[in-house]
């Protein structure tokens, strides 16, 4: 049981760092979807925070600025917001892949980008496609009661398991991404019951095709090691190589021993190599793109209408 | 403990409260409003019975805290309808009998009215996947489906209204027809009461000490901390019960609060009483308890060689042994074309009904104790009780609460001691309510088993003899344990006439979390390693599955191994609707596989995809590469 005796929310940034410097133990919570399951027996039990700070509702993270080479979004955007989302699922495609196996509709409206990555699960579905489109991401501190805000690469911000580069009070503020219009990209995951959180495996890929070449290729992968991560050889192998399944095959084996999870190896091989193939395949083109959202569009379409965006 | 004003907007009311800060929007609803329609399921995010509207979005309201709610426009099932003014979703529900123990409904309907808000057209996939989110562990969803597009064809003007009072008047039977099931209304709307939705007058709460030892002398036991906190109003252990301190489903081995010892992860140790739930689990938290720990048991094999006692007094970890013998296997071995030997074994199952346990307990103006719990078991219980608490019969009354799913699991009287010493030391009315975790790690699973099997055929696929020797683990108590052993040895040889059959069912005590009833009460272990054999011996001698089974099936007149005659037999009628149903290819086994010509057409599914390597081919079908 998760217990405290205030519960904020501040409005903006400013407001933010002015309550956390003048009330001690403060707390940070988003979504609430890691923390509340989390404040239960078996994991970390019956908890007390004297002060909770609620940062969803804060502005600087609830940013959307579209920019034909970079787009930013801020850490408390939700991920229902990214499945929905028309401009994100034009150049952003990976998104709303990554939300399509993400829990579901009801947690979605909950779960913020910046929880997920804060969170620094290594089944955490959000940050190999992160990877994948290039994100540098901004820390807010403050010092001498000034706001100083320091930007930085993804790889950089996820140190480990459950560790980011984030002190005490420190804040998410955005995410800064590579506009990936006219990619091809998939997301896919493995995992026991789709609505459940934990991927055993789960792969991101983004490709870009230069007449019969692979011109730019990108794939990520998690849930096999302790922070997801890109995988540099096989993008290596294949950007420039003219697309025939049979590079793709080399490539898929180059990165296999990323994989540093103990349980059921040979099996985790086994599906990752698959999967690295597929994943590519289908961002490709090659089978049917976007095959499980398709099924869905109906759905989206109708969302969209009502969705801001 | 701080509290805090709110001031939101439930189903279309302004409503300004103070109440506890650390609340849940669950919470809230539930303890300030009484609200009770929202159920908390797992408090994890996991299974959508809380599911609620926040400002016209769907979301869990077990995730979200109630200060997150301020300002918000809030809508629970209770907006949604009432038992004689039911949305279109609810009545549709009522239809096609959706609600069965109904702990999942409420969720359902949101997850439904939701969809249908966003998409009034939604196609079935497209209500399979936002409805996505919530559980339900008794209808195999097919007649919430049919319930969701009833309503849609009815909000769409494609069907009339008409269709939701569309029951059969049964004739002569009831079995087969859909007649209306007059709990539905109060389920649907989420008006029904369910025991962890009770409130009495002065309820206190009660919590629980738990053992997180396998097995472990109970040295000390230092209640002074806990008992000073604020609100506590009763504490007991083993020391207060007045009576003969046993219960269980067929052997009385479990006492209500453990004694001298532990014997499992999860055994209730000392239960409290105080005003609020977050002092009663102060309190708990506050209790030290010095173990000593003894070496434990966790393998059945190892349990019969009796070198550890779970249960000294009983001088053995035997809780019961059923040997049946038919005819002559040895003999009968020597005269079989093939002889086949193997080994089957099965994993503990949780039953995972929607409904944690709950009861409430009090004294009654007459002085009757009185239980209300979603017991599947109430008159063994009150009479359980009787002995536990050294009353008469007439002082004890059970009152079965609506049970939000059983499959066996709400069977053991695990809980409902404790509710009765507390209501009995306090004279308060005291209200219990199991968190998920809780209820997993303490309540019976489905007997994890291993199953040794011989079994003799001719060259036709008559079977000529069977030996089975099923091995089960009972756990830290009896609970089921002897009535499941009973039914393992009847049914397990399967609905097949077998000659010499010779049938050993043991089920030993171990420190594993207790084994008790779940649907099939051990007819499940052996009946599957029956099955197996089969297949195995299909194979062996190329036939067809079904074939074997109807060469070897019961028949009217024929007599069973426990002596009983049979004057009807139906499994032969099943085999052939089952294989007409399946759609199956006639053969042995050898045929099947990628080689089954009936893959991947209309009616079947694609093979499944996950790490398996497929590819679309010139017909736009998808084969394996
Ligand atoms: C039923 C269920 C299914 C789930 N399925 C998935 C899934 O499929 N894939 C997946 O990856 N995850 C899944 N999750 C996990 C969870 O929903 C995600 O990790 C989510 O994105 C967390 O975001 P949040 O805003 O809810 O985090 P919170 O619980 O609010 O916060 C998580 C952590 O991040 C910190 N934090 C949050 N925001 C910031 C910020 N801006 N700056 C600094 N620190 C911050 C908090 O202090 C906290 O430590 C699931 C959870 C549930 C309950
Ligand atoms: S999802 Fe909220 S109680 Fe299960
Ligand atoms: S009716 Fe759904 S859980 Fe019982």
């Amino acid at each position: 049981m998760l217990r405290y005796d205030n519960y904020f929310i501040p409005k903006t940034l400013k407001e933010y760092f002015e309550l956390t410097s003048k009330v001690k133990d403060c707390r940070i919570v988003a979504g609430c979807t890691d923390m509340l399951p989390w404040a239960r027996e078996g994991r970390g039990g019956d908890v007390f925070f004297k002060n909770v700070v609620d940062v969803s509702r804060i502005k600087e993270l609830n940013v959307f600025k579209f920019g034909s080479k970079k787009i930013l979004l801020g850490a408390a955007t939700n991920y229902q917001k990214l499945f929905l989302d028309k401009k994100i699922r034009k150049s952003l495609k990976v998104l709303p892949q990554v939300s399509v196996w993400f829990a579901d509709d009801q947690i979605r409206e909950l779960a913020t980008i910046g929880g997920n990555i804060v969170n620094a699960s290594p089944a955490g579905d959000g940050m190999p496609a992160f990877l994948t489109l290039n994100t540098k991401v901004t820390v807010a501190s403050f010092k001498n009661k000034k706001i100083i805000k320091l930007k930085m690469p993804l790889e950089k911000f996820v140190k480990g398991r459950n560790k980011v580069a984030l002190n005490k009070n420190d804040l998410l503020v955005d995410f800064e991404v590579e506009n990936t219009d006219g990619y091809g990209a998939c997301f896919e995951k493995v995992g026991h019951r789709r609505s459940l959180v934990i991927s055993t495996v789960c792969v991101s890929s983004l490709v870009k095709l230069n007449k019969n070449k692979f011109q730019d290729v990108r794939v990520a992968v998690g849930g096999v090691c302790e922070v997801p991560t890109r995988l540099t050889k096989t993008e290596n192998f294949l950007k420039g190589k003219s697309i025939d399944e049979n590079n793709i095959y080399v490539a898929s084996k180059l990165d296999l021993d990323v994989i540093q999870s103990r349980s059921r190896r040979e099996y985790r091989r086994e599906v990752l190599q698959n999967f690295i193939i597929r994943s590519i395949l289908k961002s490709l083109g090659k089978t049917n793109i976007n095959e499980t959202i398709q099924k869905f569009d109906n759905k989206i379409e109708l969302k969209m209408e009502d969705a801001h965006v | 403990m701080s509290s805090m004003e709110l001031k939101l907007t439930v189903n279309g009311q302004k409503i300004k409260k103070t109440t506890q800060s650390h609340y849940r929007l669950l919470d809230f609803l539930r303890e300030d409003l009484d609200l009770t329609g929202s159920k908390e399921g797992c408090g994890a995010g996991e299974c959508g019975t809380c599911s609620v509207f926040i400002n016209g979005k769907l979301v869990k309201s077990c995730l979200v805290p109630a200060a997150k709610a301020e300002g918000a426009k809030i809508e629970t099932v209770e907006g949604i309808g009432n038992p004689e003014k039911m949305s279109e979703i609810q009545k549709a529900f009522c239809a096609t009998g959706a609600s069965q123990c109904g702990f999942c409904i409420p969720g359902m309907v949101m997850a439904a009215t939701s969809t249908l808000r966003n998409n009034p057209k939604a196609s079935l996939e497209q209500i399979k996947e936002e409805m996505g989110g919530n559980i339900c562990r008794c209808t195999g969803y097919q007649k919430i489906f049919d319930a969701v597009e009833m309503a849609r064809d009815v909000i769409n003007k494609e069907k009339s209204e008409k269709v939701f009072e569309e029951y059969d008047k049964p004739a002569n039977s009831f079995i087969g027809a859909n007649v209306k099931r007059i709990d539905a209304p109060s389920k649907v709307t989420g008006r029904l009461k369910y025991a962890a939705d009770m409130k009495m007058p002065n309820m206190l709460h009660m919590q629980v000490l738990r053992s997180d030892r396998p097995h472990a002398k109970i040295l000390n036991i230092d209640l002074s901390k806990a008992k000073k906190i604020e609100g506590v109003r009763g504490i007991v252990t083993c020391d207060d019960v007045p009576g003969i301190d046993n219960f269980g489903v067929f052997i009385e081995d479990q006492p209500v609060l453990a004694k001298d010892k532990v014997r499992y992860v999860g055994e209730a140790i000392i239960a409290v009483a105080a005003d609020t739930l977050e002092q009663a689990k102060d309190a708990v938290n506050a209790i030290k308890i010095k173990y000593k720990d003894l070496p434990a048991l966790y393998d059945p094999e190892e349990a019969l060689k009796e070198k550890i006692l779970i249960h000294e007094h009983y001088k053995t970890n035997l809780v019961k042994h059923i040997p049946i013998r038919k005819g002559n296997t040895e003999e009968a071995f020597k005269k079989a074309d093939v002889v086949i030997e193997d080994e089957f074994a099965t994993q503990p199952v949780e039953h995972a009904y929607l409904e944690p346990m709950a009861g409430v307990s009090y004294i009654d103006q007459d002085g009757v104790l009185t239980i209300v719990s979603p017991s599947q078991n109430i008159t063994h219980h009150r009479h359980m009780m009787a002995k536990i608490m050294n009353l008469p019969i007439h002082k004890v009354r059970f009152i079965m609460s609506p049970v939000g799913g059983g499959f066996g699991g709400k069977e053991d009287m695990i809980y409902q001691g404790m509710l009765a010493l507390l209501a009995t030391k306090t004279r308060q009315p005291i209200k219990y309510v199991m968190t998920r975790e809780e209820d997993i790690v303490s309540t019976a699973k489905r007997h994890p088993s291993r199953t040794k099997y011989k079994m003799g055929l001719t060259k036709a696929g008559r079977i000529l003899a069977a030996e089975i020797s099923m091995l089960a683990d009972g756990g830290a108590y009896g609970c089921s344990t002897e009535g499941v052993m009973r039914k393992a040895a009847i049914l397990g040889a399967g609905p097949y006439n077998i000659e010499n059959l010779k049938m050993d069912t043991r089920g030993v005590y171990t420190n594993n979390t207790p084994s008790g009833a779940f649907r099939s009460f051990g007819a499940l272990q052996t009946e599957f390693a029956t099955e197996s054999m089969l297949d195995i011996a299909a194979e062996k001698l190329n036939m067809d599955p079904f074939e074997i089974r109807r060469i070897n099936a019961f028949v009217k007149g024929n007599i069973t191994h426990t002596k009983q005659e049979l004057n009807s037999a139906s499994i032969n009628t099943v085999l052939n609707e089952l294989e007409k149903l399946a759609s199956w290819e006639k053969g042995s086994p050898q045929s099947r596989g990628n080689s089954r010509k009936d893959m991947f057409s209309k009616d079947n599914r694609d093979a499944c995809e996950l790490g398996a390597r497929l590819k679309t081919n010139g017909n736009g079908k998808r084969v394996a590469r």
